[in-house]
């Protein structure tokens, strides 16, 4: 039973910091078109941004998560203007494919870098808050967790505040859902295009400083929650908020209970055996529109 | 079709008018046979190993190719068909006590099979589904081998200890029986995959890629031909892995994951992605700046992802694109000096078959035969055509966008069949 109820709550907490990580490539997907691979690396330059300036320069955890969160939105805007702008509106390729492959390879030079600059080492990084906090009986949760919990849901508000009422939001809204008439009533296409890459950084930026703690802060910190964030992606239906949020506490659950039950080694297998089913039953996620295209 | 004895020259000349290139087998086997004799000449083991890994990349992106190129399947799995290859050949050799001769053809048999057990649900999703799917399967596998801790896939540390093929030479003549084994098997696999795309089959294929559902609708069955690419590009995936895992005598599951697809992509996309010669170009191409960077190894990554994102931003078709199209124009530029003609003509009569580099791409027979189609107002059965003179007014037709070009050979043929009142083939 104390078992069960750790991992109930652990799994929550996942699942939270998968919601604002795959809420970035929601965002990215319904905006641009692009399943953007980087999303996981721009976590990895978050947690590397609040490492240095938290445990190098002996900075509060909550600076390193601020300094993190826009690193990674920095980050997010060069992304955009290395790998995707080039594509946009050419009629000579796949937009979709090649996006994909160039996210991808800017995944993988950004990790580079970070060899080249800090060394292959991986990092430790202070919590936000130490300390357990006793639940009942055996059942603890870290001060972490909560904390975890409660950036994630401030997140996750803000971000539905900004998409329904401020003018930068509704204009994401608008290309995502409509990219014609979005264009005919004056929305500047370019800058929702940058805007949204740059959200999409803080998401994963912020994401990866609260995962930080958890594992350590490696060049390759990104690869791991960019399968997750794949994984809840595409169950939710790519493109889908809703789905996105519902699908992330779902996989959050998943692994950490096979983690619990079955081996920590076993909990991504069974989690991808679980995605290749589901998509056989359902190919277009939980919210996904079964629509052959949008172009 | 009746059978007249004019049906042989017909055939010969619809798939002339058709810009179906003829499969350059002597000039492979020339280039081949040149190539085989370097490590006579130049005796330095580090090189022909160096060789050999290319070659062994160039299978792989060329059974990679098929799939994500030359098909359009979002297939991000490849990796894991290669190394099931690989440790299908290796588990055989090491548990078994199989001869390397025997078991690399169950590898090959394994590829397949795994190829198509992983395409096969990903053939009604979409795009960046497929991609999810098959990396999932990708992963699936990488993780179960780290995870196997009974010892039978040797788990995170590979599996070591497998027979070679030539283990009875010494082993620098060893090296060289792999160089030359690898080099026939790459020009094998080059020549049979252009033979494949230069023929119906590979032409309902780039039509299932350029315009899917108009494909479909002209009859072209897309899950035989999906699930033939797949078996075929999975046998030589497999063949590949097979190669590998005997040629380092060994394999790690390090060999699948984010890096190594990412290296693989590279090297498609900088070579030319559904092209025949791209996929070998390009491993070559970035194996050897590898070398050359071998120093710094991750300024290595920088600088291959820089490269293909230029590539990406600036020459879409890679190298093998812009090789093809500065070939097309110093040919024209030639004959215009020569005989007066337009450069255009020499590009389309090029294409129509005799010449080796024009038509290797894929797109060339398309758009060839589009313009071929486009101006023959006769069906071309109906009597013998002379090919130069169409290919010369079809050159003045000018090019559109592909798949414009191609739907409008697609209506040509679809009108011409319901003029005649009846369907061809």
């Amino acid at each position: 039973m104390d078992t069960l109820a750790q991992a109930i709550i652990s799994g929550l907490v996942f699942g939270a910091i998968y919601a604002i990580m795959t809420m970035g490539l929601t965002l990215v997907y319904g905006c641009l078109r692009t399943l953007n691979m980087a999303q996981g690396a721009f976590g990895m330059v978050g947690g590397y941004a609040a490492w240095l300036i938290t445990t190098d320069m002996g900075a509060p955890p909550v600076v390193g998560l601020i300094v993190g969160a826009i690193a990674a939105a920095g980050v997010g805007m060069l992304t955009h203007f290395i790998s995707i702008k080039p594509l946009v509106g050419r009629k000579d390729i796949d937009f979709e494919m090649t996006a994909y492959i160039s996210t991808l390879v800017v995944a993988i030079i950004f990790s580079a870098s970070i060899i080249l600059l800090f060394g292959a080492r991986n990092k430790a990084i202070e919590p936000l808050i130490d300390g357990r906090l006793t639940v009942f009986g055996t059942v603890t949760v870290a001060w972490q967790q909560i904390a975890v919990a409660v950036v994630a849901f401030l997140c996750l508000g803000g971000l539905s505040l900004m998409l329904s009422k401020t003018r930068q939001g509704l204009s994401i809204m608008a290309v995502a859902q409509q990219f014609d008439a979005a264009k005919l009533m004056g929305v500047p296409a370019g800058r929702v295009y940058w805007v949204t890459m740059a959200l999409a950084g803080l998401l994963g930026g912020i994401a990866g400083v609260l995962l930080a703690p958890l594992y350590f802060v490696s060049p390759s910190a990104g690869d791991l929650p960019i399968l997750k964030g794949l994984t809840v992606a595409v169950v939710a239906g790519l493109g889908s908020i809703r789905g996105t949020i519902y699908a992330a506490f779902i996989i959050g659950l998943i692994e950490t209970l096979v983690a619990t039950y079955v081996g920590s080694l076993w909990s991504l297998p069974v989690l991808f055996a679980i995605i290749v089913v589901f998509m056989i039953v359902r190919p277009y996620g939980l919210f996904g529109k079964p629509e052959e295209e949008r172009l | 079709m009746s059978e007249t004895p004019q049906a042989a020259p017909a055939k010969a000349g619809l798939a002339g008018l058709l810009g179906w290139s003829r499969t350059p087998v002597v000039p492979t086997i020339v280039v081949v046979i040149v190539l085989a004799l370097i490590p006579l000449v130049w005796r330095n083991d580090y090189i022909i190993s160096l060789l050999v890994l290319m070659l062994l990349f160039s299978l792989m992106t060329q059974s990679w190719n098929l799939t994500i190129g030359m098909c359009g399947i979002w297939n991000f799995g490849q990796l894991a068909i290669i190394a099931i290859g690989g440790y299908a050949t290796g588990l055989l050799t090491v548990k078994l006590g199989m001869s390397a001769w025997l078991a690399l053809p169950a590898g090959v048999v394994a590829g397949g099979l795994a190829a198509v057990i992983m395409v096969l649900p990903s053939i009604r999703l979409r795009g960046i589904y497929a991609s999810m799917l098959t990396f999932a399967f990708a992963e699936v596998v990488r993780l179960l081998i780290i995870a196997d801790s009974t010892g039978f896939t040797g788990g995170p540390f590979g599996l070591t200890g497998v027979k070679g093929l030539f283990d009875f030479l010494s082993p620098s003549w060893s090296l060289r029986a792999y160089f030359w084994l690898t080099l026939v098997l790459t020009a094998a696999v080059m020549l049979l995959i252009h033979r494949m795309m230069n023929s119906p089959f590979g032409m309902g294929l780039v039509g299932l890629r350029e315009t899917i559902r108009f494909s479909i609708g002209m009859g072209i069955n897309r899950r035989v031909q999906f699930i033939s690419a797949t078996l075929i590009s999975g046998l030589i995936a497999g063949l590949a892995g097979g190669l590998y895992a005997t040629f380092y005598h060994g394999i790690t599951p390090s060999f699948m994951g984010l890096g190594p697809m990412g290296l693989l992509v590279i090297m498609v996309v900088v070579g030319g992605l559904g092209t025949v010669r791209g996929p070998i170009i390009g491993a070559f191409a970035v194996t050897i700046l590898s070398e050359l960077l071998r120093d710094t190894v991750m300024w290595r990554l920088v600088v291959q992802g820089a490269l293909l994102l230029l590539v990406l931003a600036f020459w879409p078709a890679g190298i093998d694109g812009l090789l093809a199209r500065s070939l097309a124009k110093l040919r024209g530029w030639m004959n215009a000096e020569e005989g007066g003609e337009s450069p255009a003509v020499a590009a389309a009569s090029a294409a129509g078959g005799s010449t080796v580099a024009e038509a290797a791409t894929v797109d060339a027979p398309a758009q060839s035969a589009v313009q071929v189609a486009q101006a023959t107002a006769p069906p071309p059965a109906a009597g013998p055509v002379n090919e130069t003179g169409t290919a010369a007014a079809a050159a003045s037709a000018k090019p559109e966008k592909k798949s414009g070009r191609f739907m409008a050979w697609l209506n040509e043929e679809a009108k011409k069949a319901t003029d005649e009142g009846k369907v061809k083939d």
